[in-house]
């Protein structure tokens, strides 16, 4: 391209906000009292995509009863992976209530939070769960695993000049 | 005129005064120019504290060759406590070969409830730039005190970024 071939590149690139667009990645899903699973979010091969943060709102169903006292507790635990580079974004499980923001689920939300990623077109977001009961810290402690929802959106931008 | 890669590295945290941001906007851009590629990482470490007892534990860096792991911030949630707990933390560079000769780093006693949402008016994560660089193989030491009455059991999360730098070294 010539000097002015690219300037009306970028001319018709910014006329027509065809160089990014915001996108959004989201899954529902049950973690299963008990169980640990995994799954992927397909992305698109229109272009790359580059996460800028996530949200995720969980619910609290389990139980921990100490000494008479019983308190409501999320207990899911997330791991997130690019499949295509197989890169872990985190050396091990992180508890929902960890990460999430603000971490309660009846909480106002403020934003999600900042998490950079850049996956290639058509790669898999790859979510690795945990829903099974912690190690029994004090004596006399009782979980009761219940089913959680959890929900989680990846916010970003996908370039399809890419 | 610094040519080694440890001496580039190096010479970002040059005159930065205890306590202060260790990298400018600036400095920041100038690195993020350099390195090929930039990705958010997260380390977590898990802790049961006895009563009235102190925590340790290390977490391993785990980033591929010539890139490095950069901390930037931290966050510490407690899943149980009897108690209104704070914890104080000690992060320390373990490995005397690194280029980067971190000195212990220490937070202060941070109330647990201050890292939840609704107990801080949105706050909810409790952040602290530290800017520790860590490379392959390198051992994170984490001690955690829980000044709470009773045990306690949470998580504590190191978040940062893995540069990859990459030919800096003939930049």
């Amino acid at each position: 391209m010539n000097y002015e071939q690219i300037k009306n590149k970028v001319a018709e690139l910014q006329e027509t906000q065809g160089f990014e667009k915001t996108f959004d990645y989201t899954r529902s899903f049950i973690a299963k009292a008990g169980t640990a699973g995994a799954f992927s979010i397909p992305m698109t091969t229109e272009g790359p995509f580059y996460e800028l943060g996530y949200n995720i709102r969980y619910t609290k169903n389990s139980t921990l009863t100490r000494g008479g006292v019983t308190t409501n507790i999320c207990a899911v635990r997330l791991k997130v992976r690019s499949q295509a580079d197989n890169a872990a974004q985190s050396n091990d499980y992180i508890p929902v209530q960890l990460i999430a923001t603000p971490g309660a689920d009846d909480a106002p939300r403020y934003g999600s939070r900042p998490f950079t990623h850049i996956y290639p077109k058509g790669d898999n977001i790859v979510i690795e769960y945990d829903n099974r009961a912690p190690e029994v810290l004090v004596t006399g402690d009782v979980y009761d695993m219940h089913d959680e929802k959890i929900d989680i959106c990846f916010n970003g931008k996908i370039y399809p000049i890419l | 005129m610094v040519n080694t890669l440890s001496e580039r590295l190096q010479a970002f945290f040059t005159g930065v005064k205890p306590g202060a941001a260790v990298l400018t906007p600036e400095k920041v851009r100038e690195i993020q120019k350099s390195a090929k590629a930039v990705r958010s990482k997260d380390y977590v470490f898990y802790f049961d504290i006895p009563d009235g007892a102190k925590g340790s534990g290390e977490v391993v860096v785990t980033t591929t060759a010539n890139w490095f792991f950069v901390m930037t911030g931290a966050a510490v949630h407690f899943e149980e406590t009897t108690d209104d707990p704070k914890i104080k933390v000690t992060y320390q560079d373990f490995n005397p070969s690194s280029p980067f000769k971190s000195t212990p780093q220490e937070l202060n006693a941070v109330p647990a409830g201050a890292v939840f949402a609704k107990e801080h008016n949105g706050a909810g994560r409790f952040e602290e730039f530290k800017n520790l660089w860590y490379v392959l193989g390198q051992r994170i030491t984490i001690s955690a005190e829980c000044m709470a009455t009773g045990p306690a059991r949470g998580s504590l999360i190191l978040t940062g970024l893995e540069f990859d730098l990459q030919g800096l070294e003939n930049g």
